[in-house]
This record gives structure tokens, sequence and C-alpha cells, in this order.
């Protein structure tokens, strides 16, 4: 099968098992202007620091479901999950349950929820944040290849690798911490949807929040 | 029955309260162009309701408005923020025979940063105008409403705000006079009002897949006359329109201008195309509307 690498082919071309030429690209690998991936299509690899200084690859994660969640820790959509415990709470459940949770932020320095590792380190402690990793972001790389538009942001890519959600946590988009429980929530519906082995029925929501400071 | 409800946060402290009767002053700002308005519930905004006309009539509608004075460079979202951001709510505590409507939103400012996030931004000393309708048989001399209002305000950081807001009108039996204050307020609300395209507007969504269309007859355009059009379509709802890419706009010879959109990826079409469209030429601009506009009035 002939694969033409035009830049919205790129993602199709990537995936296809029938190029063995082609393995999923690493970010950089692939034409640099793709930004964006189709639900349904593998979740294009990339490798990041931690505020530990431990180096990640998402392809360290196959066979496991991996959420990443982008945020700003003073954005007001972040903190209205944070604020009440509600966000940790779904990290500390979801990687008991084995799920890879990583935690993104992709604030260029100087911009609104920028951290050093130790300050982040420090914010994590404080907050309880329960996140399998915290991966630090700061040229954007990974926020823009994933078009990750707003904090919070999600995405939940399956023990295949396949992207299976994006969008936003839950269907209720505001501020305010007293919305989070009547909400109709995304995320843990295509964690158990994938737990079950079963279709994710929302796959593509309008994610709410604050802009990526890139 | 409560209009625009949203969740009323439980730490309603020193909630800003404005009440403006019609014959209100205008306000006068101290403090220069540092910025000056704004309390800790509701920062870098100035929040009132302000009414078109000195009294309401029984049994008749008045024009009034959510007015958000903001310092400069900070802006509010539309009812469609856009890819970030949270548009103001009203939640409304009416007594009985008063109907209250939904905004009827003026057409925002469309804005693409270097990132491609897109917003539709109100800037400056913005006026949301709302009409409240009194049945025939509102008992009383005065009509009070109260609007707990919620909003976003952003520039680089996004704050949000609240306010506990008042309007008290006396009623009448005949028709009010304009409350002259108010005028300037509202004729700039005025200037931004999208006008319908006529029964000849021509919506096709997925017509061919893939794309979303506009038809605009060229006798609702005489301000553009004939010439090139730059067109910004903006949804009601998200997914009717790629909402980052050009709308390009071109004229039919039996002249119908036609502006074309992709469709959004990834979206099921939502169930009612509408929004605004925005056209310029020149220093001309038109604003229209399409589809079906949310503005029942409720109880």
């Amino acid at each position: 099968m002939k694969c033409r690498l035009f830049v919205t082919a790129a993602a199709l071309c990537a995936t296809a098992a029938v190029l063995p030429l082609f393995t999923t690209p690493a970010v950089g690998a692939e034409n640099a202007t793709a930004s964006g991936v189709t639900t349904g299509t593998s979740a294009p690899d990339f490798t990041l620091t931690d505020t530990n200084g431990t180096v990640h690859a998402l392809s360290e994660f196959a066979g496991k479901t991996v959420v990443l969640e982008w945020t700003n820790k003073d954005c007001p959509f972040v903190k209205k999950f944070y604020g009440v415990n509600a966000m940790q709470g779904w990290q500390e459940k979801a990687t008991a349950d084995g799920v890879v949770w990583l935690t993104l932020c992709s604030s260029a320095p100087g911009k609104q929820g920028h951290m050093s590792a130790d300050e982040w380190n420090d914010h994590i402690a404080e907050t309880d944040i329960a996140s399998t990793a915290v991966l630090m972001d700061e040229a954007g790389t990974v926020g823009r290849r994933y078009a990750a538009k707003t904090t919070p942001h999600i995405y939940v890519i399956d023990g295949e690798g396949v992207l299976r959600y994006q969008g936003a946590i839950d269907d209720t988009p505001s501020t305010d911490a007293a919305d989070i429980d009547g909400a109709t929530n995304y995320l843990a519906a295509a964690l158990a949807a994938i737990d079950a082995g079963e279709p994710v029925q929302e796959t593509d929501t309008r994610p709410y929040g604050c802009g990526v400071k890139y | 029955m409560l209009v625009i409800a949203a969740a009323f946060a439980m730490m309603a402290t020193s909630a800003t309260s404005a009440s403006w009767q019609a014959s209100a002053q205008p306000v006068i700002r101290l403090g220069g162009a540092s910025g000056g308005f704004g309390t800790a519930d509701a920062p870098h905004t100035r929040p009132s309701l302000i009414s078109r006309t000195d009294a309401a009539q029984r049994g008749g509608a008045v024009e009034f408005a959510l007015r958000l004075q903001l310092d400069p460079e900070w802006h509010v979202y539309w009812v469609n923020p856009g890819d970030a951001g949270l548009p103001p709510k009203l939640r409304w505590t009416l007594p009985e025979g008063v109907a209250v409507s939904e905004i009827d939103w003026p057409v925002p400012r469309y804005q693409k940063d270097d990132h491609g996030l897109v917003t539709y931004l109100y800037e400056g000393d913005v006026v949301l105008p709302l009409t409240l309708t009194l049945d025939n048989g509102f008992a009383g001399d005065r009509v009070e409403v109260v609007a707990d209002a919620t909003w976003l305000v952003c520039r680089e950081a996004c704050l949000p705000g609240r306010a506990r807001l008042t309007l008290d009108l006396p009623v009448v039996d005949s028709t009010p006079v304009e409350a002259e204050a108010n005028a300037g307020l509202f004729a700039a609300a005025d200037a931004r009002r999208p006008v319908s395209g006529g029964t000849d507007t021509v919506r096709r969504v997925d017509d061919p897949p893939g794309r979303f269309s506009l038809d605009i007859h060229a006798s609702h355009l005489g301000v553009l006359g004939g010439g090139e059009v730059a067109a910004r379509i903006m949804p009601v709802d998200p997914g009717l329109v790629d909402e980052s890419a050009r709308h390009p706009a071109s004229w039919s010879v039996d002249g119908i201008l036609r502006i074309t959109a992709p469709r959004a990826d990834a979206a099921a079409a939502p169930p009612n195309a509408r929004g605004f469209v925005e056209l310029r030429r020149g220093e001309h601009t038109q604003l229209f509307r399409f589809g079906p506009q949310p503005a029942d009035p409720s109880h």
C-alpha cells in the first residue's frame, strides 16, 4: 500500500502496519506541522523528563491504559478540580487500578503555570498529586503534537497505544467545584469502557479550561 | 423557573451589588488607564444591570442589559467562548408575572492567537442585552429583578467573577421614556447586533460532505456592494465549522454571496446550524445571524 506523506495523511501513514520502513514515529521524526491526533488511531510516542529527572517515553507503558492530563496550577478550571481534591482522588483510584496517569505541563518559561522541577515537587507534595509522573513539556512539543488546547485537557490511550478519548474531563464547563458531582465524567466513563473491553461512548468532546500557555 | 442556571457558589461573601435605576448618573471613573475596576469577587470588572428605558410598562417588554465594564486588555467571552474560556451566566430571582429572556448576544470579536487557539471576545464597556416582560396583570408599582451573575475575565490569566445584581424600575401603564444616561451604551450594543439574513438565506450542512455553507442574497448586502468580501462564521454550537480555518466568501452570477467553511474534524453536526456571520469589505461591516436563536423568555 502506497503511503504519500502529505500533512493530513501523516497520522494514517504512521499507523499503517504494512509499512516496514516506519515505526510509530517519535515527535520530530514525522512532519513537523502535524498537530492533533484522530481518536481511534495510534497515539504518537513522545519522550519527556519528569520532575525527578527520570526520562519517560509513552511507549514504555505499552500494555497499560494511559491518561494524559494537561495542567496549569494557576488556571481557575484546574483549581476547580484540585482545590477539592477531586483530581487527586481520580489519580489515586486510576493508578491503584493499574492505569498510568501522566500529568503534563506545557506552560512555557515565564508563562502562567510554569515551574521548575523543584517547585513542581513541592507543589506535588503540598497538594497530594497522585499521578504516576508529572512531565515537563516547557517547549510545548508534546502539547502541540497532541493539539492540547486547554487546561485541563484529557486524553486516554489504551494498552494497544490507540487513542480512545480526547476532550473535556466532564460535561459541565464552569470554574465551580460544586458542579463536579452532578456532571457526567467523560474520563471515568472512558476508563470504565476500556476496562470492560467495550467501545467508549463519547470519544471526542470539546475541552474547556484556560488556553495552554505555550 | 430560572434562566441560564449556573451553580451559584457557596461563598458569596462580599458580593458586589449594584442597583441601577434608569435615571442613575453615568459612572465617573477615577484612576486613569491603569485600571480601577473590580473587587476581590469581581476582579477587573464593574458589573451592573442597566435599563434602556426609565420604567417598565405593565403588559410590555423592557430592554435592559448586563453591563460589564472591564479594565483595559481584559476580556469576557461569547456564549460559544471558543477553545478556551467561559461565557457570563445569569441566574434570576424573579417576582410573579415577570419573565427574562436569554442574553441577546452582540457579535463578538473573533481572535485566533499565535498557537491557533480560537476565542470570541468582548472588551471594554461590555453591554449584553436582555428583555424583561411583565404580564398585564402584574401587580405593584415597582418591579425588581435580581441576578446572580458569574463570568470569567481574562487577559493572560483568567479570573472568575461573581456578583449579585439588582434592577429596580417603576412600573407604568404608558410607553416608558428612554433612559438618556444609558443611550450611548445601548447604541454601542446595537452597532454589533446581527440582523436576520432573511428567509431566503440557505444553510447547507455536509452538503457536500465536510463543508458548511451559507447563502445570503445580495438584496440584504447593500452596504457591501459586489466586491471582495471577507467572512467569518461564528457558530453558536461548536462542531458546525472548523473555527480556525478560513471561511471564504464568493459571489454567484445571480447575486448570492456564498460563505463556505470546512466542518470541524470528527464532530457530528450539531442539531441546529446557527450562529453569526461577520462580513467585511473595506471599512464596511455587516453582521448577520443564521438559524434559530435562543431568545425565549422564561419565568
